[in-house]
């Protein structure tokens, strides 16, 4: 089972903050400059992190 | 419905949905085909989390009998095993499918 | 012209010698209701990447020490200046009364890890695979409950011992295997780093977490209007 250090979850808490949070303007705002994109940009960008982390940890413990 | 019957039915639509996306995906890490399969095999995931929980507490609630508990472990760790053979077809870590739920996680 | 949202902010602008996103032009857009949008111009075509995310975070930073602003969920996008402008307006009231909520105000975030991973050994009943699956997953289960009690019950400690209102407070518990507890403090900016060394001590008196303290961040976890 994988585990966070300090660094990895504080990258991930503002990753959280700016991907999840702050006000949501999404009703009025056409989100269209990255579209449907943005969607997967939120997981991709999220999942980057994490999949970064991982690698990281990986280096560490070899 | 019961429970049988709600393994049947996300049985069924794990299949159509393999029936339904195409032998081969262009894996493009970056691609939306890759982008939707995650979300969707991650909504799939959850469904069938939350269904092993509800098994489980029937379990626990003495309900079921030996041969049902027996039963019901066996559908569900097919589904699992399902889910996971989707995942690496598109690319996919099993593990990858379970970030990001928030508070939807709090039902699993 | 396309924008890149960061920031909402009370009319005038403070005067910020920073630029926007990639070096394009950091823009002001003033709405009828007193109120402005922070953004960086941008083109339709270009696709926002990870480090766009984190240069967002440290304008947003800029601009938060510079006048109260309501963070931008990143990503967020006018197609044209009257758009953002039509935005603000339809809910001028609301990012008021939001703004004032942050106002001179700033985020802590504290984040408690399990010391321990979760638990993988548990001895099964000589059974068939189904039944053996099921009690497998039985104790995954019982484990989960207990490890979401125990958080829920830090973070019930750690708002009474730091005397704070509940709407000052946000968490979650065990937003993943690692992550007991992820909270959210909004504090006085002049007292953050006061309260920041507080919840640091208070977190580290729980023999079975480790405490990750973050902040003074912008209040993006208090910034939402509904």
């Amino acid at each position: 089972m994988k585990e966070l250090t300090a660094d990895d979850a504080s990258l991930l808490e503002l990753v959280d903050r700016l991907l999840n949070k702050g006000v949501v303007l999404a009703g009025e705002a056409t989100i269209s400059v990255a579209g449907i994109d943005l969607i997967y940009l939120g997981l991709n960008v999220m999942l980057t992190a994490v999949e970064t982390l991982e690698k990281a940890q990986e280096r560490r413990a070899s | 419905m019961t429970l049988d019957s709600e393994l049947d039915d996300l049985r069924r639509e794990v299949e159509r949905l393999r029936g339904i996306l195409p032998e081969r995906v262009d894996v493009d890490p970056d691609g939306v085909e890759h982008g939707l399969a995650k979300l969707v095999l991650t909504l799939v995931e959850f469904l069938r989390q939350l269904l092993e929980r509800q098994a489980v507490r029937r379990m626990e609630g003495g309900a079921l009998s030996d041969q049902e508990v027996e039963r019901m472990g066996l559908a569900l760790m097919r589904l699992e095993q399902k889910v996971h053979e989707m995942a690496l077809a598109f690319g996919l870590d099993p593990s990858e499918l379970n970030v990001g739920l928030g508070p939807l996680g709090r039902l699993i | 012209m396309t924008l890149l949202a960061h920031a909402i902010a009370a009319a005038p602008p403070a005067s910020l010698s920073a630029g926007g996103l990639r070096g394009r032009p950091l823009a002001w857009s003033e709405a009828a209701a007193g109120l402005g949008l922070w953004s960086t111009e941008w083109t339709p075509d270009m696709k926002l990447e990870r480090p766009d995310a984190l240069e967002h975070h440290r304008l947003v930073e800029r601009i938060c020490a510079a006048q109260p602003c309501l963070p931008v969920r990143f990503g967020t996008a006018f197609p044209s200046v009257d758009a953002a402008r039509a935005s603000l307006d339809k809910r001028a009231e609301a990012l008021r009364a939001a703004l004032a909520r942050v106002a001179g105000k700033s985020e802590i975030a504290l984040t408690l890890l399990w010391r321990e991973p979760p638990a993988r050994e548990v001895t099964l009943p000589a059974a068939g695979p189904g039944r053996r699956y099921m009690e497998a997953r039985r104790a995954e289960f019982t484990f989960r409950e207990a490890r979401r009690a125990r958080a829920e019950s830090l973070v019930e400690r750690l708002t009474a011992e730091l005397a704070i209102e509940r709407p000052l407070v946000w968490h979650e518990t065990c937003t993943s295997a690692s992550v007991a507890v992820s909270l959210a403090v909004l504090v006085p900016t002049e007292r953050a780093h006061e309260r920041k060394a507080e919840l640091t001590r208070i977190a580290a008196s729980f023999g079975d977490v480790v405490a990750v303290v973050n902040g003074p961040w912008p209040p993006y976890t208090f910034a939402g209007v509904e």
